[in-house]
């Protein structure tokens, strides 16, 4: 485009001021048709991918069938919802997701910071060793740990017998604290791959100025570094509280025997415990939960409006960390500790499982690599990683071009519909997958039979990419909200178009949170099984459906193996990255 | 169409018991009144259609079963028609088949399913057809020929496991009875009898032949509810509690060589019926028929009783290993009844608070 | 090089008006500044120029070309004006070299790589900054940056090159330093440049001719000196440093051969000379300013020609160079500047003089 202009511009008659082009490049060089098509291509896009599957499941909710049968449109869902019982269950799932939430993003910002902003030592490693949690499949860390803190023989509590003489175990993981600390051990990592780049990416003298004028650290960190973070912070805790409610392994592992109740457990009753799914009790009851968590999004909106956040101004700054002295060694016991108990404990057990028989029976006549054979042998798992890779390769890429295109308009434009379509990418989060999932075959399948959408890998990864549109987003918009305008409208100036900028400037300075939206969007995908179950096709089986199949046939140690593999390719990718982040901003 | 059965209406009214006799009747007539000859020749010509079709597009709800795939490729080798398997648990297949229906993707041919979701499947969803007469459909045990269309392939029976080193030979419960002996409170890790899976199974069939004194009797037992099938025999294996039901009796297998010992309860064992179902405007129905026989032929028949499994077609346990062959032939206790379903989850729901 | 012209340009946002049907025509190679206080427009107006911004009404063009007709509905995004900016807060690229810095607006119009090399490290000796080439731009010092800054924006040789208060985070010494470089070298390169600032002195020694900007609105626009010393109306004189303004009357009016007219004029307790722009008849209310470097203090009763007041010292401050003298009279206390050498005593009855081509009348 550039070039064509600048014959346009040499070519011009130079006699007196003259208009360029016809009315067409007039129209287009206002930008406002190019912006109107723009935005009405996302919103289409956005529609098809949320919109379209959350009517189908509106639908399901307003209709006493679901799609494709005969019925009558009423409100007998809505109506079945409101129950004392209901009730109760949902402050008790608002109870767990806050007691989730609140020390996990506490513990997150602080990680956070010690990574990020002090002179901890080996942090680099830390970085990548205290993100591991995250990555391994909810189901294996579930069964390390009701090995581990099992009230009768849990590891954890005989050795307590052992060193105590006491009678009572030390702990229980079936219980409320179990729940929790087991969602903990996936939203800690998470919120602090969320955050931490938003906390290396801020100009050290934000922080010095206050403590120039008399601020401690303490007070800084307080009202300068959280206060600065506040769109990070604030999407941290709504992606975090969101997911915990609808958190489902966590509440039916340790949660069932404990007596303990959840929204997702109910909905997940009514689909699979009735002679017929109850689908409109189900929708129903996703749409009502959905309804109080838009609630939020909008306080955030209200929150953040009108305040700036640039932290990465124009001006270049100097990466200071925080020196600690002797205390950076209690930072750092701080970040082993995590580390061992969140990921040494667990990955141990299934690490030491993986090469006996049976988890849990470590005797040395049961040693064997049979699993480690088996998964390596089973062609079924070689094509499902084939399929997963390409997926996961394309969709999160996807996924993370669309977050980055809606977070910049809402974040960075003032265009007319931008609040629109980002309330749209925050959609699919806000429904519990296994609702969402059934909104998707719905969506696909009822497509005008033309459109070969369901029953091939497309319907998969544009699930995939609906699912993982909200983080990308959310990601994004934290970086951007910290770039100042200069450093956009100085390349627009030097001659880069929209697209260009976009890519040079803003990607490459939002680069560091591209890469982890990438990562996380990249193993959502490895891990989504409620879409996947519904949508997949005969040979295009995805890694979670092996895993599902495997452990459904009592291969839990032969899912070990997948986990641990997985593991490894998450500790490949995040050096890599880190890698690569370091090649390009080093200097950062 | 003289060899399909058609279960009208009037007839779903009728006892079970009842239908089975006449059912099984009908058969037998429709089955003798042919001349072999002719049988025969129509049975050829679907051979020959099936062959030419190619493929067979399965779907199953019994996710991970390694059987599945074996028999997939038995019966390729039989007839040279591909397999085509997408597994998904029982509730997610269901809706998968009920939206292609709706949608007008008709794209699967046959769903292995149980005895129970088959009569959803007919009833509310109307998504089935009517089964096919085939060679080996008439040989099966009576007990097996439904009303429902579904062709019976093979019952998985639900036991007692014991931690050995937590229960003396002496202390072992014989029968679903003595777990509701006092001494084994808040030693029992049941499956969840409160959800659809083995635990409402063991609810369903004790509540009706034994009675429901007797279910209210074992809830006072502070039972441990899990709905993880395999994590929880693993977990009774490790010593978190002395006896785990109901389980799956197939699985002694996998899990030989740890402290652990499956029980055949003297009553009986719970089961599940699992069976084909042919899906409605099928692409290959001709290639379906065939496996719809297949899979009631004396070949998958033996590898199903092999694994423990009770076989539809009688005399097929024959020289199995004994602990195989006395799961295999099992008595059957009972099983669940999906029109009493809604009821039922009610009752265990107020029964195991 | 290209000449920039805007007319009638307006910008409206919401019903404030932030610039006010502006005139201006910048010639070829000519450096032009934009001088206002903080709100006065002349941000808005040189971001209008840039394409950053739509101007709500009137034209703008470079060169030959139109780049925004607001009538028309015509506008040329920003990149494909051919400008080079040099933003307040330089806007260097952190995740950049040096060198990635100033080649990035010729890697967007695809030159060759032997081309952007060349080209970047003349722009960067030009701004003596080849030897920082490989650095990464985050440690660089402020003047550094700012240098980066200026050889981004010169390496494709721009039509026009903009300059958003470039010098106003840098010392004071480094912002003399740098604007003289800078001045320099626009004039050796011949550039058209147009430069915001709000400091008087910057816009003085580095413009050809300066804008004075308040409301939105030009009030005049004219070369440094004639600005400074003959400004169009109170609000400009008073822009520019803290001159002594005086009312007064016109007592008399004629061509003093020249351009301007010389007046008498009568205050309160004093009369005098003066120059002015207009003819202006008697009668008429003007301010009369003075600036304190033109006044002189004399002993009590001694005057010559031009204007003179009568009064007393009454606070004298030493500032090095010179010394702010404030002197009470009649008609209100006059601020002086003396040489420091000079002696002073608080309270000494003194005359203070200026001579009448050295204050100018503007009407009130």
């Amino acid at each position: 485009m550039t070039i064509i202009h600048n014959r346009s511009l040499d070519d011009i008659d130079d006699t007196a001021p003259v208009l360029g082009g016809n009315a067409i490049t007039r129209a287009f060089s206002g930008g406002s048709l190019m912006r109107l098509i723009g935005m009405l291509v996302l919103i289409l896009i956005l529609g098809f991918l949320t919109i379209y599957p959350l009517s189908m499941l509106l639908y399901g909710s307003l209709h006493s069938t679901p799609p494709g049968m005969a019925g009558e449109f009423n409100l007998d869902g809505y109506r079945s919802i409101m129950t004392t019982q209901n009730l109760m269950i949902l402050a008790n799932t608002v109870g767990i997701s806050l007691a989730k939430t609140i020390p996990s993003l506490t513990i997150a910002v602080f990680l956070a910071w010690i990574v990020a902003r002090t002179d901890t030592p080996f942090r680099g490693t830390l970085e990548v060793l205290i993100t591991l949690p995250f990555f391994i499949p909810p189901i294996l860390t579930a069964m390390a740990w009701g090995m581990l803190a099992n009230p009768q023989v849990g590891v954890i509590n005989m050795v307590w017998r052992w060193l105590t003489g006491a009678q009572d175990p030390l702990i229980n993981i079936y219980s409320y604290g179990g729940v929790i600390w087991h969602m903990c051990q996936y939203s800690i990592p998470f919120l602090f791959l969320f955050m931490v780049d938003a906390f290396r990416a801020m100009d050290p003298s934000l922080e010095e100025s206050s403590r120039m004028c008399g601020a401690s650290r303490w007070t800084t960190f307080r009202k300068i570094t959280l206060l600065l973070m506040l769109p990070v912070l604030t999407s941290s805790f709504m992606l975090s509280f969101i997911k915990g409610i609808e958190t489902f392994e966590s509440a039916l592992f340790f949660g069932l025997p404990a007596g303990i109740k959840v929204i997702t457990t109910d909905i997940y009753e009514s689909i699979n415990h009735r002679a017929t799914p109850d689908y409109q009790y189900a929708t129903s009851l996703s749409f009502a939960i959905m309804g109080l968590m838009f609630l939020l999004v909008i306080a955030q909106w209200a929150v953040l409006r009108g305040k700036s956040f640039q932290t990465v101004t124009g001006k270049g700054f100097r990466p200071n960390v925080m020196e600690l002295g002797p205390w950076r060694w209690v930072t750092f016991a701080f970040c082993v500790l995590f580390f061992v108990v969140t990921v040494v404990l667990p990955v141990g057990q299934l690490l030491l499982g993986s090469f006996f028989r049976f988890f849990g029976f470590y005797t040395y006549d049961m040693l064997t690599l049979e699993h480690y054979r088996a998964v390596f042998s089973n062609s079924e798992f070689w094509r499902a990683v084939r399929n997963t890779m390409m997926l996961g390769l394309l969709g999160a890429t996807a996924t993370m071009a669309l977050g980055a295109v809606v977070a910049y308009i809402s974040i960075r434009t003032k265009w007319r519909g931008r609040s629109l379509i980002d309330g749209m990418a925050w959609l699919p989060w806000m429904m519990p997958g296994m609702v969402l999932g059934v909104g998707f075959l719905w969506a696909f399948a009822m497509l005008p039979g033309p459109i070969p959408i369901y029953g091939t890998v497309w319907a998969l990864l544009l699930a995939y990419i609906a699912l993982g549109t909200p983080v990308a987003v959310r990601v994004m918009t934290g970086s951007y909200h910290q770039l100042s305008y200069d450093l956009e409208e100085c390349s627009r100036v030097h001659g880069a178009s929209w697209f260009q900028t976009m890519w040079r400037i803003l990607v490459a300075l939002a680069w560091p949170a591209f890469a982890v939206g990438w990562v996380l969007t990249f193993f959502g995908i490895m891990r989504e099984l409620s879409a996947s179950i519904l949508l997949y096709s005969v040979g295009s089986e995805t890694l979670a459906v092996v895993l599902l199949k495997l452990w459904a046939n009592g291969n839990a140690e032969q899912v070990s193996v997948i986990g641990l593999m997985m593991m490894l390719l998450v500790i490949l990718f995040r050096w890599v990255q880190l890698r690569f982040i370091k090649a390009r901003i080093s200097k950062l | 169409m003289t060899k399909t059965i058609f279960v009208t209406s009037a007839m779903r009214k009728w006892s079970r018991r009842l239908f089975l006799t006449v059912a099984g009747g009908l058969i037998m007539a429709s089955a003798v009144g042919l001349p072999v000859q002719a049988q025969d020749a129509e049975w050829q010509k679907v051979i020959e259609a099936g062959k030419k079709e190619g493929t067979l597009v399965l779907y199953t709800a019994l996710v991970g079963q390694p059987s599945t795939k074996a028999i997939a490729e038995a019966f390729t080798e039989e007839y040279g028609i591909e397999v085509e398997i997408l597994e998904a648990r029982a509730s997610e297949i269901r809706e998968r088949v009920r939206v292609e229906q709706a949608a007008g993707r008709f794209a699967a041919d046959v769903m292995f399913t149980s005895e129970g979701q088959t009569m959803l499947y007919n009833t509310q969803d109307k998504s089935v057809d009517p089964l096919p007469v085939t060679p080996n459909s008439g040989k099966i045990n009576d007990r097996f020929k439904l009303k429902v269309p579904m062709a019976s392939v093979m019952t998985i029976p639900y036991g007692i496991m014991i931690n050995t080193s937590l229960v003396k030979p002496e202390d072992e419960p014989k029968s679903w009875k003595d777990l509701a002996d006092p001494k084994w409170q808040g030693k029992i890790l049941s499956d969840d009898p409160r959800a659809i899976g083995a635990g409402y199974l063991w609810f369903f069939s004790t509540h009706d032949r034994i009675g429901e004194d007797y279910v209210r009797k074992v809830a006072e037992q502070k039972l441990v509810f899990t709905r993880d099938q395999r994590e929880s025999q693993r977990r009774t294996a490790r010593g978190e509690y002395s006896i785990y039901m109901p389980v799956i009796l197939t699985d002694f297998s996998d899990l030989k060589g740890l402290p652990v010992k499956f029980i055949i309860p003297e009553e009986g064992v719970p089961y599940v019926l699992y069976g084909n179902v042919l899906l409605k405007k099928a692409p290959h129905p001709n290639a379906a028929k065939l496996y719809l026989d297949f899979m009631q032929s004396p070949t998958v028949q033996k590898i199903y009783a092999g694994l423990g499994y009770g076989p539809v077609l009688d005399g097929m346990t024959e020289g199995l290993p004994a602990d195989v062959k006395a799961i295999s032939e099992a008595k059957l206790y009972g099983t669940t009844d999906t029109t009493r379903q809604n009821e039922m989850l009610a009752k265990s729901k107020e029964i195991f608070k | 090089m290209a000449s920039v012209t805007l007319e009638n340009v307006t910008r409206m946002y919401g019903a404030i008006t932030a610039v006010d049907h502006v005139n201006l025509k910048i010639k070829s190679g000519e450096f032009v500044t934009l001088l206002g206080p903080s709100g006065c427009g002349k941000t808005t107006t040189l971001r209008m120029v840039a394409g950053l911004e739509k101007n709500t009404g009137g034209r703008i063009s470079i060169g030959e070309n139109v780049v925004s007709d607001s009538d028309k509905g015509y506008f040329v995004p920003s990149e494909r004006r051919r400008l080079g900016m040099v933003f307040q807060s330089y806007a260097i690229w952190p995740h950049m070299t040096v060198f990635d810095n100033v080649a990035y607006p010729l890697r967007i119009r695809r030159k060759s790589d032997k081309e952007i090399r060349d080209r970047v490290m003349n722009a960067l000796r030009l701004v003596e900054m080849e030897q920082y080439a490989e650095r990464p731009s985050p440690a660089l010092s402020g003047g550094q940056q700012q240098r980066v800054a200026i050889a981004r924006a010169l390496v494709f040789e721009p039509e026009v090159l903009l300059l958003d208060e470039p010098l106003s985070n840098l010392d004071a010494r480094l912002r003399t330093q740098m604007g003289d470089e800078f001045r320099a070298l626009q004039q050796r390169l011949k550039i058209t440049a147009l430069y915001v600032t709000h400091d008087q002195s910057e816009a003085m020694a580095l413009s050809d001719r300066v804008v004075v900007m308040h409301g939105g609105k030009i009030l005049q626009v004219g070369a440094p000196e004639e600005i400074y010393r003959r400004p169009e109306s109170r609000q400009v004189a008073a822009f520019f440093g803290t001159p002594n303004l005086l009312n007064a009357k016109v007592k008399d009016c004629r061509p003093n051969g020249g351009q301007y007219y010389k007046l008498d004029v009568e205050g309160q307790g004093w009369s005098g000379e003066c120059h002015a722009a207009t003819e202006m008849p008697r009668g008429t209310d003007v301010t009369v300013m003075v600036r304190p470097e033109n006044l002189q203090i004399r002993e009590a009763g001694e005057a010559n020609g031009g204007l003179s007041w009568s009064g007393e010292i009454s606070q004298a401050i030493f500032r090095g160079p010179h010394r702010s003298i404030m002197v009470k009279t009649p008609a209100q206390t006059l601020h002086v500047e003396t040489p420091s050498l000079a002696e002073i005593g608080i309270g000494r009855p003194v005359t203070v003089a200026a001579p009448s081509d050295a204050a100018w009348a503007v009407r009130n």
